[in-house]
């Protein structure tokens, strides 16, 4: 049995050793060819999400802009977000922000305007209103009683103090 | 959507209420010492 | 760009700020606890705390780091529901006022929460109770210490671990010199600089880059965040209120203040508390609807309001920043550590462990057990692994369970140990569970629920009614 036991954890380490052993551009071989890899959340439920950028190891120090598109092929850039600090050697992500319901493309670029990274897509799917609404209304029931509970709790018990003293003073 | 008039009076005003708040506070402090009811 | 590249301050700076204000802090601390002779002396400041200092108190605690950084996290996020949601918060420490006043009444000599449990639940609650009230307080005690050591570091460029040991070291410090007395004083004077500095910062922002260019900026580019039916915001508002009820209703920090205060100082004090904190989220959170105009875009999202005042004012601002966030970090930190050791002393070691303990002892087992939880926190803080911070995320579910069964156990004779044991387990295990199922913004309120119809439940089957006499247990 020892043996056996011995032979499973061999061969499974010896897996665990080549899944680590592959190349990263095996991983994901269409990031390949950019010097940036950039990931984000397929969906967001609330408009805003986070942006991650890894660098390959021979890329130097630069500038960075987030360009935004609605579409994959970037026919109109609506907007460009400047990438904190000197790029991916300050800090790895950037929190955007305030989206509306839709999708949402996005890649990297230098100051030249050249292509840094693969594009992303982000789908921005926020909840539905009624469910929002009917949280909402749930919670202000639930509140409503409580404040109604503690008012008049809070007045019975200032009532009963003072009849308790006023008795006092009689006796 | 939250119109540039309501959007400016909620800052503003909420602005006031709390540069008021030291006043009201350094008021209330100062009455205390005078009385000596700090602690 | 550069300007957010390198940091705000030197660190060199930082650390003398924090070396002033550390002395500053302890030296005020020793100074006041010197007139602590008893174990009351320290751990309630003798009971008869005045008005001022308990308005301030109340309010400068509940300005924690959260007010100054997730207050415009919130606001970067949620947009304008954002920020007044969070300042609905304040409602905790108004609806608290009457309750405080009720806990003032009922157990003159009362020493914390976990007495209050006790006394009117009996064991079964009260272990319920503590283990909500331990999970709670470490979970707020690692955020901010840890809160501290990012902040500092961000701000300065200051070491994690350096700028995280110093706010611990200073806090134990001076708590453990003055007691009650201290947390006190310090709050008063830390709530002025506080309140100072962010009015200062957002004054500077909107003379800087106006309101209107803000608006404008936001409704063409980022709608969402001005949007009144934002789906996301709307389901987080109520949630948010019941998760800030939980904390203050459950946790000794507020009713350690209740019962320090001086006789009818209670109501009043925690009603203008309320009040005056009620706008500040909005001025902190404003702070970060100015980041898009401004061209800053966060790494991550509680970064943005020191990132925006420190772009707004430059050199001046990183400092107010520093000395603002420090000062809201220790409000929280001395009176979490002085509550928590309380919470120690006196429902395990002097009801549990030791019921003859003489006063001196009592004493210098509260100054070990406030040593103790810095040095456990500090350990804790030392890592800095992100999933302990974020413990305090689904703290909301633990908290909001405790809300009812402390109203109805504080007025209604009626409800039993057994249903209030009941309903807080049960409450905080549905409420994990929908945080997990659902998401973030229905763990309190389905917490808050049900131990709502549990309490209800109870009410409605109990037979037996409790005697208020049974509260007044002499120390």
């Amino acid at each position: 049995m020892p043996n056996r036991a011995r032979f499973v954890i061999h061969i499974s380490l010896l897996l665990l050793i080549t899944l680590f052993a592959r190349p990263s551009s095996a991983l994901s071989p269409s990031t390949a060819e950019y010097p940036y890899s950039l990931h984000a959340p397929e969906v967001s439920r609330e408009g805003y999400f986070v942006l991650n950028a890894q660098a390959q190891p021979s890329i130097s120090v630069q500038s960075l802009w987030v360009d935004h598109a609605t579409s994959a092929e970037f026919s109109h850039i609506t907007r460009s977000y400047p990438w904190l600090g000197r790029g991916v050697a300050d800090f790895q992500q950037i929190t955007l922000t305030g989206f509306t319901s839709g999708d949402h493309y996005f890649r990297l670029r230098n100051a030249a305007g050249d292509v840094l990274s693969n594009v992303v897509h982000v789908r921005v799917d926020h909840y539905p209103l009624w469910q929002a609404l009917g949280l909402f209304f749930a919670g202000l029931t639930v509140f409503i009683l409580l404040v109604v509970l503690i008012i008049a709790n809070h007045r019975t018990a200032s009532r009963t103090k003072i009849s308790q003293s006023k008795g006092a003073n009689h006796e | 959507m939250l119109g540039l008039t309501g959007f400016s009076v909620l800052v503003t005003v909420c602005l006031i209420l709390t540069a008021l708040a030291p006043v009201v506070l350094l008021g209330l402090w100062l009455k205390d010492l005078i009385s000596k009811q700090l602690w | 760009m550069n300007k957010a590249t390198d940091f705000a301050l030197d660190s060199t700076l930082g650390l003398s700020l924090v070396a002033i204000f550390g002395v500053l802090w302890i030296a005020f601390g020793w100074y006041l606890g010197r007139k602590n002779k008893s174990h009351e002396d320290f751990a309630l400041a003798g009971r008869n705390v005045g008005f001022a200092l308990a308005a301030a108190t109340a309010m400068a605690t509940w300005v924690t780091s959260n007010t100054t950084l997730v207050a415009p996290q919130l606001t970067y996020q949620l947009g304008v529901w954002g920020m007044v949601g969070y300042s609905f918060a304040a409602l905790g420490l108004i609806l608290f006022a009457p309750l405080a006043a009720r806990i003032k009444h009922l157990m003159p000599h009362g020493y914390t929460s976990g007495d209050f449990i006790r006394l009117r639940f009996g064991r079964a609650a009260w272990w319920v109770f503590m283990v909500i009230s331990v999970v709670y307080a470490m979970g707020w005690l690692v955020s901010l210490g840890m809160a501290g050591g990012i902040l500092l570091q961000a701000l300065s460029g200051l070491d994690y671990h350096i700028g995280m040991s110093a706010i611990l070291l200073i806090c134990v410090g001076y708590t453990l010199f003055g007691g009650l007395r201290a947390v006190i004083a310090t709050d008063f004077i830390q709530a002025l600089i506080i309140i100072v500095g962010v009015v200062g910062i957002a004054w500077f922002l909107i003379d800087t880059v106006s309101l209107e260019t803000i608006h404008t900026e936001l409704s063409t580019d980022h709608p969402q965040l001005l949007d009144l039916l934002f789906p996301a915001a709307v389901m987080f508002l109520f949630n948010n209120i019941f998760f800030g009820l939980g904390e203050i209703f459950h946790s000794n920090v507020w009713w350690s203040r209740a019962l320090a205060f001086k006789g009818k100082v209670a109501f009043k004090a925690f009603m203008l508390g309320g009040l005056l904190w009620l706008p500040i989220p909005i001025v902190t959170g404003f702070i970060a609807l100015a980041a898009p105009q401004l061209g800053i875009f966060p790494p991550t999202a509680d970064m943005v309001g020191p990132m925006v005042a420190a772009e707004v004012l430059g050199k001046v601002g990183a400092i107010v920043v520093f000395i603002v966030v420090f000062s809201a970090l220790a409000s929280s930190l001395d009176s979490l550590l002085a509550a928590t050791s309380d919470l120690v002393t006196r429902d395990f070691y002097h009801k549990k462990l030791r019921p003859a303990a003489s006063d001196q002892q009592l004493l210098r087992v509260n100054r070990y057990c406030i040593a103790g939880l810095g040095v456990l926190t500090w350990l804790l803080c030392l890592p800095q692994i992100a999933t302990l911070g974020a413990l305090l995320n689904f703290a909301g579910a633990f908290v909001a369970s405790t809300i009812f069964p402390i109203v109805f156990g504080l007025y209604q004779r009626r409800l039993t140990g057994g249903y209030a044991a009941l309903a807080m387990g049960a409450g905080t295990f549905a409420g994990l569970v929908s945080y997990f199922a659902i998401g973030f913004y229905v763990a309190a309120l389905v917490s808050c629920v049900v131990s709502a119809l549990i309490c209800a439940v109870g009410l409605w089957r109990s037979r037996t009614l409790f005697n208020w006499q049974d509260m007044q247990e002499r120390a």
